[in-house]
């Protein structure tokens, strides 16, 4: 079972990893051709500057989907160091169940904000793309955010089970 | 009700929630109690999207893992060395500098104990600077060079502030220098007591060294002249210094495979996921915080009990020495600088020496026991016990503490420079 879902999630990070190397190529590439262009030429592209900046937040987002799956999000990690060690995994399975509520909730914020401005239809005026397509990163990730800390808690509450029994 | 929620977020933060997490709730909370919809919190986190410096930080930090990645904080270290290690106190001030410019080149984190430490450790020792000396020097080196373009605990807080990153920049320089200074006196009082010789290194090495490093050298020159001359914009330094630091690592000096650049990119993006997330739910929070004028509530309840703008700045170190050593300098920013920035306002104190004596004072807060980052890095890295650290990094704290007080008692210090650099 564990497997399967490693496997699962291993592909998934498989696929954010591919999207954030793209954009970060294309990011490093188009962001210094305009610097070329406006000191040597005094031009640039109107939608570069608008591309870049939501090429961050996608980058941003897709991080934070694969911090999660790491566990590597920022925290203040004080009275964890002094759990005894059989309570760890518990504490850790609550943190991370609440975690996953929250970053639903999160979603779901997300789904109304961009269902709004889609009925809006507002347009990106240099990309020429609605913009709630623009948008769509953030409940995703947070979905993808939700499923992976409710995941990563499943394993640590077995993780505490299991460690119980052992000893 | 509200009470036992905030008890109940404070819990879990201590045990290790995600700050987003605890930041999320807090506002998913406070704006279900008003009545308002959740779905403002999202339209402030898209507006990430149009923040003027936003491309900078993950082009920056990109450019800082492909360092911290090749050798080049050996060639660094051989180049301080070459050019300061004659002087007397000469290695410790090679450690000093060249963290600095480390620690501002790659952005403020562990990194930069990690990376050099490892390298001016045993060089420190080497040299026969005893090992509280050594040891105290390195913890202290990631918490130097904050404030030197281009730092990311700068950007984000110009970002979360909206004061003009450049003019942040310029203000911090002196500072900065002022902070090596004192630090570097230390090191030189050191090695007089303890008879330490400095050799030279020769001008043949001096030569070697500088050819080694002869691709990386340009970059501070470019990105500092190009910041302060306002040639560049802080996203277009980012964008030369990410694409310059590619080119030289990747295909000219060959020290990082092109096959590691996924794996490089994906780390750095990760560390930005992390913040942008934060920055994201922690600028929906204070939307709703200043919507409900809490920022001038709490104005209210300080103004009686500080009458000036010095007891209000003294209270402030203090607040912020805590904060510094609980939280890591970008959280702290993103959580902290949306409540206090309208209050140093109130006190008038000047928007850009604020976020100087912030940044310097949260910098701090890395090696301030009993919680501060540095600390548990270093102790993680020497294997020594933290309560060791406590005491060797002792006289490091005091002399960044006295560079602490004069930053902040002394306006001018971060603010002439302004009138005669002119960014935007």
């Amino acid at each position: 079972m564990r497997k399967v879902v490693d496997w699962i999630n291993n592909f998934f990070e498989g696929i954010e990893s591919f999207f954030i190397v793209l954009f970060i190529i294309v990011m490093l590439f188009l962001s210094f051709s305009q610097v070329i262009l406006r000191l040597v030429f005094h031009i640039g592209f109107v939608w570069a500057d608008d591309l870049l900046r939501h090429l961050v937040l996608w980058v941003g987002f897709i991080g934070a989907s694969i911090a999660t799956k790491k566990n590597k999000h920022i925290n203040i990690d004080i009275f964890s160091r002094t759990l005894p060690l059989r309570a760890k995994p518990f504490v850790e399975f609550i943190i991370l169940i609440f975690s996953a509520v929250i970053a639903f909730f999160l979603f779901l914020a997300g789904v109304n904000f961009t269902k709004m401005e889609k009925e809006f239809m507002e347009m990106s005026v240099t990309l020429k793309i609605p913009l709630w397509i623009l948008m769509l990163i953030i409940p995703i990730a947070f979905m993808a955010m939700s499923i992976r800390f409710f995941v990563n808690g499943i394993f640590k509450l077995w993780e505490g089970v299991r460690g119980g029994d052992e000893k | 009700m509200t009470l036992l929620v905030v008890l109940l977020l404070i819990l879990f933060l201590l045990f290790g929630a995600p700050l987003f997490i605890v930041v999320g709730s807090a506002a998913l909370y406070s704006f279900k109690v008003s009545g308002l919809e959740s779905a403002i919190i999202v339209q402030e986190i898209y507006k990430l999207a149009s923040a003027p410096v936003l491309v900078a930080l993950p082009l920056f930090t990109f450019a800082g893992y492909m360092l911290a990645e090749s050798r080049a904080p050996q060639r660094l270290v051989n180049i301080s060395n070459a050019l300061v290690g004659w002087l007397p106190g000469g290695f410790g001030i090679v450690a000093i500098v060249a963290s600095s410019i480390f620690t501002a080149l790659t952005g403020a984190s562990g990194v930069t104990i990690i990376a050099l430490g490892g390298l001016l450790l045993p060089a420190l020792l080497a040299a026969k600077y005893p090992e509280d000396f050594s040891l105290g020097l390195i913890t202290t080196a990631g918490s130097l060079g904050i404030l030197f373009p281009p730092s990311l605990p700068v950007i984000i807080y110009g970002l979360v502030s909206g004061v003009s990153v450049d003019k942040l920049f310029v203000a911090g320089l002196i500072p900065g220098i002022l902070v090596i200074v004192i630090l570097s006196s230390y090191s030189i009082y050191i090695s007089l007591l303890k008879g330490i010789r400095s050799e030279a290194v020769g001008f043949r090495a001096f030569l070697r060294a500088l050819r080694e490093v002869i691709w990386e050298a340009p970059l501070p020159f470019l990105i500092v002249i190009g910041i302060y001359t306002g040639l560049f914009t802080i996203n277009e330094a980012a964008a030369v210094t990410a694409f310059y630091v590619f080119v030289v690592e990747v295909f000219i000096i060959r020290d990082i495979p092109l096959k590691k650049i996924p794996s490089i990119a994906k780390e750095s993006m990760v560390m930005i996921g992390s913040i942008i997330v934060i920055l994201g739910v922690a600028l929906g929070f204070a939307n709703f915080l200043v919507d409900q004028q809490v920022p001038m509530k709490i104005m209210e309840f300080l103004k009686r009990f500080f009458h000036s703008k010095y007891s209000f700045l003294l209270a402030l170190n203090i607040f912020l020495l805590i904060v510094g050593c609980t939280m890591d300098i970008f959280s702290a920013t993103m959580v902290v600088v949306p409540l206090i920035a309208p209050i140093g306002n109130y006190f008038g104190v000047d928007p850009v020496h604020l976020g100087i004596i912030f940044l310097t004072n949260l910098s701090i807060g890395y090696i301030t026991p009993p919680v501060g980052t540095s600390l548990f890095i270093a102790s993680f890295r020497f294997n020594e016990p933290v309560i060791k650290l406590y005491i060797v990094s002792l006289p490091w704290l005091l002399l960044l503490l006295l560079s602490l007080l004069i930053i902040t008692y002394y306006p001018d210090l971060s603010l002439f420079l302004l009138n005669y650099i002119h960014v935007r």
